[in-house]
This record gives structure tokens, sequence and C-alpha cells, in this order.
């Protein structure tokens, strides 16, 4: 598993206003360029609720392209499921769940705390062009109190090749912030099971 | 002065137009209707002045709603508690209105509203009194009327009166409304008891 870690990774732990990990220039460059470009040739349905609007492929562990599959068997790995434990604390991590998402001008995801049955630790890897903030689609987390979301205390932009991580607790709201240009925000996100 | 004819546009004092509504109310599913160009146009002056006056503020709870509120235009807090109204309301309905609870509120670019876990059994008729004079479905800011699946999407629109029954595990909410809106959504929502 290590020769997919490119030497530049870089770690940034942080506690506010949550737990959470940021892991930028997670694989090599020419994979993440691989992953990126064969996930767009997945095919996305379009998916819209009171809480979202944004296109999703299935499961990635149906998917019958290699590069993605490669990244899925690496994501689920034994030793990636370490790694994860002793980036976060989070012990017991047993399987993922896989789906590729594209946001588009006027997609979002409203604020939730992704608490349900056996999700321990949400996962974002990016994989879309760097965004700015006049393009929206940050990821938004919330402080809370009384646990309840009480105001956005920190954004994450979208970074080619970053890995975003963090345990699903009662306080871990966030949100993807609505996209507001033609850039696409392109994601291979789930959760580790346990 | 409390008469029908005196909140209600004209059209709505002919009988048959009334027992259409009813009829219209009953057959549908959920038990629905929508009144256009509700509102006497001589109140809908005297509304358009109010709203000259009108202080938003802020109303949120994020993983439930965010939008605007602010206290109710003079003439509406008047509809509202008119007998005449209830009456009407009564026959178009056909339950026996005692009280209407309103709040009048505006959704703007980034507001919404979102459906709950938990589903509380919802007591009378859900209404929306809609003052918006343009819009276009592409922004959002619409009502969904939800059970497994989308039974009823109300529109925005100026002065339209939506009532809606909802059905057991029947939920609402107002769609996210995006940066391309070019207008806000402002109208009195609330329960006819």
């Amino acid at each position: 598993m290590k020769m997919f870690f490119y030497n530049k990774h870089k770690v940034e732990k942080e506690h506010s206003p949550f737990p959470h990990v940021v892991v930028k220039n997670f694989l090599f460059p020419k994979k993440a360029e691989a992953i990126a470009q064969a996930l767009r040739k997945e095919v996305f349905t379009a998916k819209d609720s009171d809480l979202f609007k944004f296109r999703q492929t299935k499961e990635i562990a149906s998917s019958k392209n290699r590069v993605l599959q490669e990244f899925y068997h690496l994501l689920q790995s034994a030793e990636m499921l370490k790694y994860i434990e002793q980036l976060t604390t989070v012990k017991g991590l047993r399987s993922i769940d896989m789906s590729g998402f594209i946001y588009s001008d006027t997609d979002y995801l409203l604020c939730h705390d992704d608490r349900l049955e056996g999700r321990k630790v949400a996962y974002i890897y990016y994989l879309s062009e760097d965004f700015s903030k006049q393009d929206g689609g940050a990821l938004q987390l919330f402080s809370s109190k009384n646990k309840h979301p009480s105001k956005i205390a920190k954004k994450i932009l979208p970074t080619f090749n970053a890995l975003m991580v963090f345990p699903v607790t009662p306080v871990s709201f966030h949100q993807v912030q609505e996209i507001m240009s033609k850039k696409e925000r392109l994601t291979l996100a789930g959760w580790f099971h346990g | 002065m409390d008469e029908v004819s005196y909140w209600f546009n004209p059209r709505f004092l002919q009988v048959t137009v009334l027992i259409d509504a009813q009829q219209l109310f009953a057959r549908n599913s959920p038990q629905s209707i929508q009144l256009q160009n509700m509102l006497h146009p001589a109140r809908i002056v005297e509304i358009r002045k109010e709203l000259e006056k009108v202080k938003w503020r802020e109303n949120v709870k994020y993983d439930q709603y965010q939008y605007k509120v602010a206290v109710m235009p003079l003439t509406l807090k008047r509809f509202f508690a008119s007998p005449a109204v209830k009456k009407m309301l009564s026959v178009i309905t056909g339950l026996q209105i005692k009280k209407i609870k309103g709040e009048w509120c505006v959704f703007g670019p980034g507001d919404y509203t979102v459906m709950q876990d938990k589903i509380v059994a919802q007591k009378g008729v859900f209404f929306e009194l809609d003052f918006t004079d343009f819009w276009q479905q592409a922004w959002g800011g619409y009502t969904s009327f939800v059970d497994k699946e989308e039974k009823l999407r109300v529109l925005p629109g100026w002065n339209q009166l939506t009532l809606v029954k909802e059905a057991k595990n029947m939920q609402h909410f107002v769609k996210y409304v995006n940066h391309r809106a070019k207008n806000k959504r402002m109208m009195v929502r609330g329960i006819v008891l």
C-alpha cells in the first residue's frame, strides 16, 4: 500500500469545530489523474431531494473499471483501515462504501451529521481542479450547541488529490456549499463502517 | 368592515365558483386547492404599501430551516382574524375553521426548509398565501409535499392561496433557493384549524 502514497503527502489533523484530518497530495499525481479520468466515464444519476441536489454513481464496488476497482480495494485494504484508525483514533473499521459524486452549478448538500447505523468515519477524496472561494462547493463544518449546529466554523475548498476524513459523531455537522460557477466538483466519497 | 366582498376578489362571491372549489378540494389527493388572485384588488394596494415598511430578521436552525420572518402586515393580520374569511374557507374545505395561525416569511438565495426524521401528525389544513410576482421553478423555492415520493408541488405566485390537507405520513419542505434566483419568495405560511 505504501507505494500508493505520494512521498510529498501532508497530513493535517484539526480539532475545531470537530475532529477532522486532511491528507494533501494523497496519491501520486498520475494515479490521481487516472482515477479522475476513470470516474468521469462512469454513469452518474441525478439525485434531488429537500436535503441535496447532485449526481451520483452506483456503488463503485460494482464498477467494471479496473482503475476504480483498484482504488476501492486500496481504501478497504487491511493496511488502509489500520491507517485510518490511526489517523482518527476510531477503532474497529471493517468495510467501506464508495460512490462518485458530481456537483455542478446550483448543486448542494445541506447541513446534516451523517449519522446512520454502522457509519464510523466519513471520507471524501477530491478529484476536481482546485476551487476558489467564488466557485462555491466548499465543505463547510459547523460548530454546535446542545447537539445542534450553531454556525459555520470552517470552510474547506476542494483541492485536487486531497483526502478528507472525519469521525461520524452527534456533532459532526457539515454541508457542501452550493456550486456557483461552471466548475464541477468531482469526488469519490463514502464511509468506513465498523 | 368584515364581509366576504371586502376581502375576496369578486369572482369568489359566485356560488358556482365556490362549489367548484369545494368539490375540487375534496376530490384532489392530497385534498388541496389553489385560489388565484384571491384577495380583493383594494386589499392588495393596502398590502403593497405595508410591504415597504417590513423589517426582516433571520430565522435559522441549520439542520431544519433557514429563512427570514417579520411582523405580519396589518391588512393580512386582519384578514386572518376575520370571521367572514374563516366562514369562506370553511365552505371551501368542508371543515369548521376556528383559528388561522400564520407566519409572514421570505425565502431568498440560500434559504430552505428540510423534512424531519420524525413525522408529527398534522392537525388542520396547511396553507401558503403567496406574494411572489415572478418566479422560475429552476430557482428552487417551491413547496413539495412528500409521502414516500412527491405528491404535490406548489410554485410561488402572486396573491395566491394554496390549501393542503396533508395525509397521515405526509411532510412538506420549501426547496433550497439557489444563487440563480432573481427574486425572493414572500408568503404567509401556516395552519387553518
